[in-house]
């Protein structure tokens, strides 16, 4: 072990370690994937803040309230919603040791947000066969970054969650797997978190 | 030292707490999850009654009342499902979290703001802008424009065989194309106007003029003119 001794004028050896000390594996994962998180939410804050400058520049193109349909919003929002709750009894079985009940919590959860990414394609599909396209106007294009990069955030949740669920069940509950389903936890519920943001004053403020 | 050991302990351990040493896995309830559950239901009904039935006519309360629901969401939603406290990791992700607020806070008002004023600066005007207190931006702005097109200020300088007469008071400017040549008569004019009577906005006229001149030396010879009669 690389340590080295010297003698001050009192005589007492001074020594210091080279190496750290250990930290136990993943001790700080969890730290670390919320600062993630926050960097992504700084993303998200920046989608924002374009949707808000641009709000309302439609270039003679259609306007919120003409292309906004508030029944499919509340379904998304309810999907979402859901999703999010059996994740938790998904969290709550992973805390009872229930490996079948952890995977039919994900495998419920995974299900609720394909249909979300399901509503959400359709709906751009209606819009674009309407004809408002990001390329229509600023307003438009705004508005389907902010969106499709919260969509591609469920994708890629959803991906993670099927993987997640052949490693639980190739593995069971072992602690890398607990903390990865943690990680996936926040990840969720953060998503429905910035959810809010979106229905909100994407959709809701702008119809008003 | 009871985190070594329990960090050592192999992970099928049965033992009752074998998650805890795990930070950031608190120990989650179905209560809990129910609880943040039911009351986001009831925030995410809400706003969706108050826009789609409309019960209150007035728009402004009614978005006031939505964002306000949101908020109240966000905050449930942070406790009970992504269990924020002040505790967790040593405080540190409450940390983490109000650092980001910040800069989300200043980015999006931030952004909103600027580029709404850009917005309102930019916009096209048409006709004569009707502004008390002219004098002083006017004149400023006579520096810009002359430097920014030479021909504008050198018929600005020719400009002051006319314009003498008038009193300082400027015509409406327009903001079009000619706004130069119209403010680089002014300048002078207002340099005249200084020479005749010696007014504050004949100094500034005078002080503006200065550096037209340095740029097309024309005008160097126009202000050696609004000089010499003092």
């Amino acid at each position: 072990m690389a340590q080295a001794t010297l003698n001050d004028e009192t005589g007492k050896p001074v020594f210091y370690q080279l190496e750290e000390h250990e930290h136990a594996p993943g001790a700080s994962t969890m730290l670390g994937f919320w600062i993630y998180l926050m960097s992504d939410c700084l993303i998200f804050a920046i989608l924002f803040a374009t949707y808000g400058v641009l709000a309302g520049a439609y270039a003679a193109g259609p306007r919120p309230e003409e292309i906004f349909e508030l029944p499919l919003l509340a379904v998304n929002t309810a999907l979402l919603l859901f999703s999010s709750i059996t994740y938790g009894f998904a969290i709550i079985a992973m805390q009872n040791r229930n490996k079948r009940a952890v995977l039919g919590w994900l495998a419920v959860t995974g299900l609720l947000g394909l249909c979300f990414v399901g509503v959400e394609i359709y709906e751009f599909a209606t819009l674009f066969h309407e004809g408002a396209t990001p390329q229509r106007s600023a307003f438009l294009s705004a508005f389907f970054t902010l969106v499709a990069t919260h969509g591609l955030h469920v994708s890629f949740g959803i991906l993670w969650m099927a993987v997640l669920m052949v490693q639980v069940g190739k593995l069971g509950l072992i602690d890398a797997n607990r903390r990865r389903l943690m990680c996936l936890s926040m990840f969720w519920h953060f998503l429905d978190v910035i959810w809010i943001g979106v229905f909100t004053f994407v959709y809701l403020i702008r119809v008003i | 030292m009871s985190i070594s050991s329990h960090a050592s302990s192999p992970s099928h351990g049965d033992h009752d707490h074998g998650g805890h040493h795990e930070s950031g896995e608190s120990h989650s309830t179905i209560r809990g999850y129910l609880t943040g559950f039911g009351l986001s239901v009831v925030l995410t009904i809400i706003p969706f009654w108050l826009v789609m039935a409309r019960p209150i006519e007035d728009g402004i309360l009614t978005a006031t009342l939505v964002v306000l629901v949101a908020v109240a969401q966000i905050f449930v939603q942070m406790i009970y499902f992504l269990h924020m406290d002040a505790k967790s990791e040593g405080g540190w992700t409450v940390m983490a979290l109000i650092f980001t607020l910040v800069i989300v806070v200043i980015t999006i008002s931030g952004s909103l703001w600027v580029m709404y004023h850009l917005n309102s600066n930019m916009m096209p005007m048409d006709g004569g802008m009707q502004m008390d207190g002219m004098e002083m931006e006017g004149a400023h702005m006579g520096v810009g424009m002359s430097m920014d097109g030479k021909s504008d200020a050198q018929t600005g300088g020719v400009a002051p065989a006319v314009v003498p007469g008038s009193d300082g008071n400027m015509a409406p400017m327009t903001m079009d194309g000619m706004g130069g040549h119209d403010m680089g008569a002014h300048d002078t004019g207002a340099g005249a106007a200084g020479s005749q009577g010696g007014t504050g906005a004949g100094a500034h006229g005078g002080e503006s003029g200065t550096p037209t001149g340095d740029i097309d030396g024309n005008d160097t010879q126009q202000q050696g003119f609004a000089v010499t009669p003092q």
